[in-house]
């Protein structure tokens, strides 16, 4: 039955023509046969017809009621409603693309950056069941420490994992791995032989995959087993794009050897292609080794005996029955019990008193840890903010259209009111206008949107090969999409629409061609004034917030980070991966630097353990002159080992002494050369030169000789304080900590220029080293500031996009208000107003709605800054400069809009405007 | 309003209809006829509401419908009761009936 009723229904609006002539052969066989009944009744056939036309009405009427009573009208109407819709917006073509435009990149500029954020923020991980995953802490804490913070512990210890890992009575279960990934030197080929590639490694502990619940396509993942003894699991699973590209997709991986770090592992399994692991940063890891192959995976001493180094995080799949505060007291009882533990039986009271201070927060895990994630959080929300404002303008837009057009089509309204249309048709045909406007917006902003994610993501993930973020807007976001629009719709069609209902039949028919002065009209005049006072006031926050934003990027990128930024080039390299022992460092460092020196493009070039302006630097606590530090004291250091050259090819000035030399050899009396900040905090007094400390780092044992005193430079970025530091000569260092990995060249032109040489000539001293980075230090200072660069170049174009919407916005109302006065314009015209005072007239009206938006705009611009202050960097947030100038930038591009209307109402020929009706 | 049956209780309408056609198929105008005569000209059915309540009840299955000859020679547009027409006239003069009851008693009580 459903059927009949579908394709009967079906069959009409393919063929109305069809459906109708039955209809109206019916009721005239209906009309016809009252008529001769009556005529056999006795009447005559003129009052036979009369009599039926009054007692059955109009024959018109009863086939529109037939008619109306199958759905299929429903649909045709619509139908009929769209096109009529099309008709009206290709009458008016300028206004509507206005309008679309407005709504495509508002809405597109919506969709992406939502897309960016629910990757980023909302995304869980691709594991069963996520919202059962806890993190121990929030996973902000990287690298490998001597001891974490009082509070709040978010990176242990591997035997604190290995002391809990057993216990199930308060987590099903519970997992561990590095806090950071590591990369690692792979031969794939048959025989593990050929060339070396590097690949992202990440370790974790046996219980990784079942506690995330995470299935392979292929083979097996670790269990239990393959963490039990250290060093004795030479497995790996592998990443399904790993396996696709590098292992050429071989069904039969599965037990095939690769080499890993010159070490023979096996390949158990292969992961799906969404799963990424628990990190959503820049790139996902290739492979998972298991835990216990540390020391073999990052080619140093161990990590996992008792007492070891803290450089793990851990996650737990959660037990229904147990509460989330629950297992947190037991975590944090477990972690005071075994720091006790740790601090042995000398335990002083204020130690004590700090352990009993410390804790475990058990927070969602489900979304995995993304250092992503904290650091563009809240450029995002404010980014979110701005776009959703940008939507309103562009939604203002389609709003002042559509009740621009209901005003000048008043008269067809009112026609059709008086030939029997209900105000509830009128109403549905002004929305399936508005809803065909949003629904093409919608379409061309999705297409703009897909465009824009990956613009976004690019920047975000800075171009990595392989990202988990994805550009693909999932079905979410789709659904945000077209919520929008048909809110949109919904929304700024219903007051026109509401309007258009609402007129006075009569008054309108007899007044509509001079609409100016009705009651009804001003208030929807009113209204569109009131949106593009609106717009100016939100463009004038935009233009502040994104000024403000502009001026933060711009002091940061001009800050003097205390080294000469031109010509330099970071080349990354690791010695580990060509088999250096450490003996023969020194040797190799040699080759290296007089290798490159020699170049013709080079004028010097240095190593050391990190690049600068890298952000993570290693640091530990120094005592000064072999005396004990006091206990409150911070006497932490920040460190870097650096090779002769470091300072002259940075371009760090040196300040007194001198700078590591050739003489600083391994045999030599240990030499540093510390900043300003360090000669000034720790020797106050004098001269800090021929002075020395010693690093309770135990890496770097003896006790260091005082140099030479350099001028400070920034590391973490352009913004931070100076920090107490210490280069000490890398020939001088021992075992892990003499390993150089960045080679720094100053070069005479252009460094992106000799990159190539510098590769030929690395190859030169040893075709086993591998090049993995190569970059300019400004590449490397923009890394630093991406977030800000991110935020503000963002904030500045959805500030140019808010202002052109607004000003196309006035543009087009005015030009609508213009066309709409162009009687009453002829008739100034005629009676002697000049064209000077038409102009004014017209202007007078902008700057009116000018004036109100500036002046509603500037508290809220001020409330606004208010709350980006913590983004903000050389630069108050109520600058005057800032605002000034987004005042003018409104001003001058909203009198530009209202001009170009203006002009068009002085060029009226009185003649053709008295006759425009 | 000319477009108003005239006397018809509400509701009732297209269970009269499907009591008219259970007696033999019949086209619009017919129906119409015959339940204005039936019941003494109390009810006078306007083609207004009768033929869309027709197409309605044909959407719905429980009449179909042909084009015939009619009794004066002319293309007529005849409705047929379908079975699931005579259900539905069973289970609403079922209805009908109780409501009539009841009414009955609330006058009478």
């Amino acid at each position: 039955m459903l059927f009949r009723i579908f394709s009967s229904g079906m069959k009409a609006p393919l063929r109305p023509g069809e459906r109708n002539a039955a209809i109206e052969e019916e009721v005239r066989g209906f009309f016809d046969s009252a008529v001769e009944d009556k005529i056999r009744q006795g009447m005559s056939r003129n009052d036979a017809e009369r009599a039926t036309r009054i007692a059955i009405g109009s024959a018109e009427m009863v086939r529109h009621k037939v008619w109306a009573a199958g759905w299929e009208s429903h649909v045709e109407s619509l139908w009929k409603d769209a096109r009529y819709g099309f008709r009206q917006m290709a009458r008016s073509p300028g206004l509507s693309i206005v309008a679309i435009l407005s709504l495509a990149l508002g809405i597109g500029a919506n969709t992406a950056l939502f897309t960016v954020i629910d990757d980023l923020m909302l995304k869980q991980l691709p594991v069963s069941d996520p919202r059962m995953l806890v993190s121990f802490g929030d996973g902000s804490d990287s690298g490998i420490v001597a001891s974490s913070s009082p509070g709040a512990y978010d990176i242990f210890p591997y035997d604190f994992y290995r002391r809990i890992a057993d216990d199930r009575s308060q987590l099903e279960g519970i997992c561990a791995f590095a806090s950071f990934p590591t990369m690692v030197s792979v031969r794939t080929g048959s025989g593990v032989e050929g060339p070396a590639t590097q690949a992202i490694s990440h370790l974790v502990s046996g219980t990784f995959f079942s506690v995330l619940g995470a299935k392979p396509i292929l083979g097996r993942v670790f269990g239990p087993s393959d963490t039990a003894t250290e060093g004795r699991n030479a497995v790996a699973v592998v990443s399904h794009r790993y396996w696709q590209e590098e292992l050429s997709a071989d069904p039969g991986v599965i037990g095939r050897a690769i080499a890993i770090n010159g070490g023979l592992f096996t390949v158990i399994g292969v992961m799906p292609a969404s799963f990424y692991g628990v990190d959503l940063n820049e790139q996902s890891p290739d492979m998972w080794l298991p835990i216990t192959m540390q020391p073999q995976v990052m080619m140093q001493p161990s990590l996992l005996k008792p007492d070891g180094l803290f450089w793990i995080h851990i996650m737990a799949r959660r037990r229904p029955e147990v509460t989330v505060a629950q297992a947190q007291s037991w975590a944090t009882l477990e972690l005071q019990r075994f720091l006790m533990r740790r601090e042995g039986n000398q335990i002083s009271g204020l130690r004590r008193k700090q352990i009993s201070g410390t804790f475990i927060s058990l927070l969602p895990g489900g979304s995995g840890l993304s250092h992503l994630r904290s650091a563009y959080q809240a450029p995002l929300i404010v980014l979110m903010i701005m776009v959703g404002v940008v939507l309103l303008i562009a939604c203002a837009n389609l709003a002042n259209l559509l009740l621009a057009k209901a005003t000048s089509r008043e008269r067809e309204f009112c026609a059709r009111l008086a030939l029997g249309a209900s105000r509830g048709r009128i109403a549905r045909q002004i929305l399936t206008e508005a809803l065909v406007l949003a629904l093409i917006g919608g379409g061309l902003g999705s297409g703009l949107a897909f465009w824009a994610t990956r613009a976004i993501i690019h920047f975000i993930d800075e171009g990595a090969a392989h990202s988990p973020l994805s550009a693909a807007p999932d079905f979410r976001v789709l659904l945000f999409t077209f919520a929008t629009c048909v809110a949109t719709a919904v929304l700024f069609g219903t007051a026109p629409a509401m309007h258009g209902s609402r007129r006075d039949i009569t008054g309108a028919l007899n007044a509509g061609a001079r609409a100016a002065g009705g009651t009804a009209t001003r208030s929807i005049r009113l209204l569109s004034k009131g949106l593009i006072v609106i717009q100016m006031a939100l463009s004038l926050v935009l233009l502040t917030v994104a000024g403000l934003l502009l001026r933060t990027l711009q002091n940061l990128s001009a800050q003097d980070v205390g080294m000469n930024r031109t010509n330099v080039l970071l080349i990354n390299t690791n010695p580990k991966f060509a088999g250096y022992q450490p003996e023969r460092l020194n040797a190799l460092y040699d080759r290296i630097l007089s290798r490159v020196d020699s170049l013709p493009g080079v004028r010097s070039a240095s190593l050391s353990g990190g690049p600068p302006l890298s952000g993570g630097i290693w640091g530990s606590p120094i005592d000064l002159d072999g005396r004990p530090t006091p206990p409150n004291e911070d006497i932490d250091t920040l460190l870097n080992r650096v090779s002769t050259g470091y300072f002259e090819t940075l371009g760090i000035p040196l300040l007194r002494g001198r700078t590591i030399q050739p003489m600083d050899t391994a045999n030599a009396l240990k030499s540093t050369v510390v900043n300003r900040t360090f000669a000034d905090r720790y020797f106050p007094g004098g001269d800090a030169i021929g002075h020395s400390f010693t690093i309770a780092d135990p890496a770097a044992p003896g006790v260091w000789h005082i140099v030479g005193i350099v001028r400070d430079s920034k590391h973490g970025g352009p913004a931070e304080k100076p920090y107490p530091f210490a280069y000490l000569a890398v020939a001088q260092l021992t075992g892990n900590d003499q390993y150089a990995y960045w080679l720094q060249v100053r070069s005479i032109g252009d460094p992106a220029k000799i990159a190539g040489e510098i590769r030929a000539a690395l190859a030169d001293v040893d075709p086993d080293l591998p090049i993995l980075k190569i970059q300019t230090i400004d590449e490397q200072f923009d890394d630093r500031i991406s977030k800000q660069q991110f935020v503000s170049k963002l904030a500045g174009f959805f500030a140019l996009l808010a202002l052109t919407l607004a000003c196309i916005g006035i543009y087009g109302v005015l030009t609508y208000n213009v066309v709409r006065r162009t009687s009453e314009l002829g008739v100034r015209m005629a009676l002697g107003a000049s064209r000077g005072m038409l102009l004014w007239l017209v202007l007078r009206e902008s700057l009116t709605l000018l004036a109100t938006g500036v002046l509603l705009g500037i508290p809220v611009s001020l409330a606004a800054s208010q709350l980006i202050k913590a983004g903000l960097f050389g630069v108050h947030p109520m600058d005057p400069l800032t605002i000034l100038a987004a005042v003018l930038i409104v001003s001058a591009c909203s009198l530009t809009g209202s001009y170009l209307p203006a002009r068009r109402a002085t060029k009226i020929d009185p003649m053709t405007a008295l006759r425009y009706e | 309003m000319t477009d108003e049956s005239r006397g018809l209780v509400q509701g009732t309408l297209e269970m009269l209809v499907l009591k008219t056609l259970a007696l033999e198929p019949m086209h619009g105008y017919g129906i119409a006829q015959r339940i204005e005569q039936i019941s003494g000209g109390v009810f006078q059915v306007n083609p207004g509401s009768l033929l869309p309540a027709l197409s309605r009840m044909e959407r719905a299955g429980r009449v179909k419908s042909e084009w015939r000859a009619s009794e004066n020679n002319r293309r007529a547009r005849y409705y047929i009761l379908t079975k699931s027409g005579l259900k539905a006239l069973e289970t609403e003069r079922r209805q009908w009936g109780r409501q009539v009851k009841a009414i009955g008693r609330i006058l009478e009580a």
